[in-house]
């Protein structure tokens, strides 16, 4: 694979416009080297230890932090956690929405890792919020280190204000499954083609459990035009819903801040949603630059896609440096005696550190992006990304430390439960890591399908060409159950099934391919209203429904889910709110693709269920006693030598 | 030789005869503000129309910069649009020109300028009239050369086509947060020392991209090319709207949820009749805006475009003349005032294009020196 793909950036030079993707890319051969770290990759003794280690973390953490030494969960620790893995999880997933929904090209390559991260991290801060470190705010206290973990708290995670973090769950979980859809599909196909006879019986009925759940999942993936178009638009709307829950969930948080910790100010919620993209973008950066060096992944995570995200941490950061900047800025022109106070206190008080510790982790070391030759190195992309993750983690845990005086966690609190909650935040940090390694041990780090449309678009040898269509004097009148043709490109395809136009109404055509075939698509009819109201009811009854549930609640009328907490205006219920209503609507969206994605179809024999298709195929099932020579004909004939199929096939009956 | 125009429409649609007309259009209107309300009453209401007409070049700068970075993304630039925005950016001298009569109003709109006490010692030497100039002076030269660079494609050095680098957008947009930023926090929000809001600054400028938009989809030539391929000018409103919705409304909900006592009063001298159904005809434009999206046309963009100027433009005044007036109402004023600033803006259009020299700025190359409002550049697809 190294060597088909063996045209890189160049190190030297300028990176502006360099493709990203490497000129010898195929669609074959991408198939082949992503598929193959997943099926053979990195289950040597080092992956093996790591998860171990991950799994070791998570139970400790949690025995040390919850039976262990019985101490209060909530501080100053516990809540920064929860902000830091829900941040992390916001910056990831919104990275990867807007891409997609701008259509950005460098995404292709990204959005996988991007994925992964969003749903680790959400997982970790749900784990948060189930362990109780968050139960304080959740149930409407101040963040005093105080009280113990009951049921109370942990049905706290579906209260109002806990709905903004399991919708991220929901949409992060929806975005990075529908995105594995088809690439699962090429895995089930290498895995036939690779195996041997008795494997291959095998994986139908007692063969790896991995590969058993990986067919079962993609059973009738065909990689048709209609599938395709069915999987953009539904990922398309998952990345809108996406946005909406980052935005929602975010301001959530920030109302919760601005309720509890004093002199925050109103640019708390941009501050708050440019830090989780920061970690985000860091985050990913990092894993990237691993992925790519770790697995030779070099022709597809470019050195010109770690360029793009050094310069977009860098452009983050300087929105970092703003949000900051104008903070203070504002509090020393117009604060009051308490907001000057507080701002002392934060810059040289008892937690000065923490500001300090994100001036010199965060907004200086991403001014390093503006040096050609650091945005140009994996090692120092991933060694400053981390640093700016960790870097905001440490504000978060500033912020949350508050004066003491005015309701915030006090540093005596704050010792108390220092090490339970440490050991909590070790154990999330587990659960975050151990996803990422399942995620890199048993599927795609990169997207197939997204790849390969960049290859296809940007390398004209992507899509094997060999072969040449049958002259029409060869053509004989033998009776069939389908006849299929292979060609070259999307454009060919797509002639051919407007050349079928006007034919037998009982003559079925479809169009399958190894990437979205927009132009097959229309041609072949079909669309995506039904996921638009999918998406549109489900959001519509999410959002409602939510209201409605803390309305009735706030009128006296009782619901064990919310009962006991403080009554509620609206303004508070409007956010949370629309988390709800973006993830009812993520649901709908997945309840209203599985089927199109899965459904099989009778008379396809060249886009065999779940198979990796190589080449775009155009197959057409005839009815009883058909002549399949018009069809054939139809096809050589096209007066572009270049539009006409590399190959015939027929399917006898 | 041109013939003279022969219609009274033509007459006045003559670019040739468009300073003179806004000149007595602007003079009239400012004779007749002061009959009706006096100049103290036109001081106030001259504020939101400046701020009107600051908003189109200093709204159209990000905008500009961010679609010719999106060009470099997409297979078909949309050229027209953009031309449109860079010709808006020749506003910006006009702008600094016409806030100069603000400083002779300082008395009447800031109550620093009347000798309020300030909370500390900084803010005393911030907030005075040579510090203001000082800050007004920088910041509109620091904008007019943006629009300088940015009225070029790519920003590049005079008559060079090239592409907009990474670098020199980021630098301009960073910039350009900055002194908007500044601009907002001297010129709208000290009128009220009630309520120290720090998102002001994002929250105006995203007012300002989203009204600058609004302008130049009214007043570009439409997309042109097959249907499929034509570019959908709607999305990039809507999603200006939608930012700008969000955060007029997480800036109300943090202040609500901090319990401020300052954006308490500040909000309560905007909760009249007036205010709450601004509030509600903003929503339902943002609201249609973003269901537009799902079958965008050329007609149904300039709708929403249409109804988000008139927005905007009741917003400007919304910020600033309730905290003066004590309510939030129109007066006949505030309408003469716009004429006023309109008017005079047109009269200066021309002698500040001539800082525009060469095919930018809005000018299709070898037209005469026109502005946008006379006829932006025909569109030039495939440019590239």
């Amino acid at each position: 694979m190294q060597d088909t793909l063996s045209a890189r950036a160049d190190p030297a030079g300028n990176l502006y416009g360099a493709r990203v993707i490497a000129p010898g890319a195929t669609v074959d051969g991408i198939g082949t080297l992503v598929a193959e770290i997943a099926l053979r990759g990195v289950a040597g003794p080092g992956w093996r230890i790591a998860c171990a280690g991950a799994l070791g973390l998570a139970i400790l953490g949690f025995a040390a932090g919850v039976a262990g030494s019985g101490r209060p969960l909530a501080g100053p620790i516990g809540l920064a956690a929860y902000e830091f893995w829900f941040g992390l999880a916001s910056g990831s997933l919104l990275l990867t929405a807007v891409l997609r929904l701008a259509g950005a090209e460098w995404h292709a390559a990204i959005g996988r890792v991007a994925e992964a991260v969003a749903l680790a991290c959400a997982c970790a801060a749900m784990a948060c919020a189930a362990g109780g470190m968050t139960s304080a705010t959740h149930g409407g206290t101040t963040p005093a280190a105080g009280g113990a973990v009951s049921a109370a708290d942990l049905r706290s995670v579906l209260a109002p204000h806990g709905v903004g973090g399991l919708a991220l769950l929901v949409v992060s979980l929806c975005a990075w499954s529908i995105g594995l859809l088809p690439d699962l599909a090429v895995l089930r196909g290498r895995a036939i083609e690779a195996a041997t006879p008795a494997v291959s019986a095998s994986i139908a009925g007692a063969g790896k459990r991995s590969d058993r759940l990986r067919l079962r999942l993609v059973a009738g993936w065909r990689g048709s035009a209609g599938q395709w178009r069915s999987w953009i638009a539904g990922s398309r709307a998952i990345a809108l819903l996406g946005v909406i829950v980052v935005v929602a969930a975010t301001a959530e948080q920030a109302t919760i801040l601005a309720a509890t910790v004093p002199a925050v100010g109103t640019l708390l919620p941009v501050s708050l949603l440019v830090g989780a993209v920061l970690s985000g973008l860091g985050c990913v950066a990092a894993l990237a630059a691993g992925l790519r060096s770790g697995f030779g992944l070099h022709d597809l995570i470019t050195a010109r896609h770690l360029d793009i995200l050094a310069r977009t941490m860098l452009a983050a950061g300087i929105g970092a440096l703003y949000c900051r900047a104008g903070a203070i800025g504002t509090t020393l022109l117009r604060g009051d005696d308490a907001a000057l106070s507080v701002l002392a206190r934060r810059l040289a008080g008892d937690g000065a550190w923490t500001f300090w510790a994100f001036v010199a982790g965060t907004l200086l070391p991403v001014q390093l992006f503006w040096l050609g030759s650091i945005r140009r190195s994996g090692l120092a992309i991933g060694l400053i990304g981390t640093l700016l993750a960790a870097g905001i983690g440490i504000d978060l845990y500033g912020t949350m430390l508050g004066p003491p005086q005015a309701g915030g966690a006090s540093s005596a609190a704050a010792g108390s439960a220092l090490v339970p909650a440490s050991a909590l935040f070790l154990g999330t940090a587990g659960i975050a890591v151990l996803v990422l390694l399942l995620h890199l041990r048993f599927l795609p780090v990169v997207s197939i399908a997204e790849t390969r449309r960049l290859a296809i678009a940007h390398n004209p040898g992507a899509v094997p060409a060999a072969g040449t269509a049958p002259a029409e004097a060869a053509l004989g009148r033998v009776p069939c159950r389908s006849v299929s043709a292979a060609f070259s490109s999307e454009k060919a395809l797509a002639a051919a099934v407007a050349a079928l136009d006007g034919r037998d109404a009982r003559i079925r055509v479809d169009g399958c391919g190894p990437v979205p075939m927009p132009d097959v698509a229309e041609w072949l009819g079909g669309g995506t209203a039904p996921l638009r109201i999918a998406a549109i009811g489900g959001a519509l009854l999410g959002g409602f429904g939510f209201l409605a549930l803390m309305s009735g609640h706030r009128t006296g009328v009782a619901f064990p889910l919310v009962d006991g907490q403080p009554p509620l205006a609206w303004p508070f219920l409007f956010m949370p709110s629309l988390a709800a209503a973006a993830m009812t609507g993520a649901l709908a969206v997945v309840a209203a693709l599985i089927p199109r994605m899965l459904e099989r179809q009778a008379g396809t024999v060249s886009c065999e269920p779940s198979m990796d298709v190589a080449c775009f195929v155009l197959t057409a099932a005839l009815p009883e006693g058909a002549d399949p020579r018009w069809i054939e004909r139809r096809l050589i004939a096209h007066p572009d030598t270049g539009l006409r199929p590399i190959a015939i096939r027929r399917e006898p009956s | 030789m041109t013939r003279a125009p022969r219609t009274a429409r033509a007459f006045f649609l003559d670019p040739r005869r468009r300073p003179a007309i806004g000149l007595t259009i602007g003079l009239t209107a400012l004779a007749a503000a002061l009959l009706v309300g006096g100049a103290p009453a036109l001081a106030v209401s001259y504020l939101p129309a400046w701020l009107c007409l600051v908003a189109l070049p200093a709204g159209a700068l990000p905008v500009a910069i961010m679609f010719e970075r999106a060009d470099a993304w997409r297979p078909q630039p949309e050229t027209a649009l953009l031309e449109t925005l860079r010709g808006l950016l020749a506003l910006m001298p006009v702008a600094a020109v016409l806030a100069l009569p603000i400083l002779f109003a300082l008395p009447v709109l800031y109550p620093w300028a009347r000798g309020a006490a300030q909370p500390n010692a900084l803010a005393a030497i911030w907030f005075t009239t040579p510090a203001l100039v000082l800050r007004l002076a920088f910041a509109f030269a620091a904008w007019t050369g943006l629009a300088l660079l940015f009225a070029r494609r790519g920003g590049e050095p005079w008559g060079k086509a090239g592409r907009m680098d990474d670098g020199r957008a980021v630098l301009g947009l960073g910039l350009h947060a900055v002194l908007g930023s500044l601009v907002a926090g001297d010129l709208v929000m000290a009128v009220s020392e009630r309520f120290p809001s720090s998102l002001a600054g994002l929250l105006l400028m995203a007012s300002w991209s989203s009204l600058a938009l609004a302008a130049a989809i009214l007043v570009a030539p439409p997309d042109v090319g097959p249907a499929r391929r034509r570019l959908d000018r709607l999305t990039p409103l809507a999603v200006l709207l939608a930012i700008w919705a969000a955060l007029h409304f997480v800036q109300f909900l943090v202040a609500w949820t901090a319990d401020l006592p300052g954006a308490a009063m500040w909000y309560r001298a905007r909760d009249t009749g007036e205010g709450r159904a601004l509030s509600v005809l903003a929503g339902a434009v943002v609201v249609l805006a973003l269901l537009l999206t799902l079958k965008p046309g050329e007609n149904r963009t300039r709708l929403v475009a249409a109804l988000a100027l008139v927005v905007h433009g009741l917003e400007l005044a919304w910020f600033v003349t309730p905290s003066i007036r004590g309510s939030f109402k129109l007066t006949l004023t505030d309408l003469l005032a716009l004429a006023v600033v309109a008017g005079l803006a047109l009269a200066l259009l021309p002698q500040a294009r001539r800082l525009f020299p060469g095919p930018a700025a809005g000018r299709p190359p070898g037209s005469s020196a026109q502005g946008p409002a006379a006829g932006p550049a025909a569109p030039r697809h495939g440019s590239r």
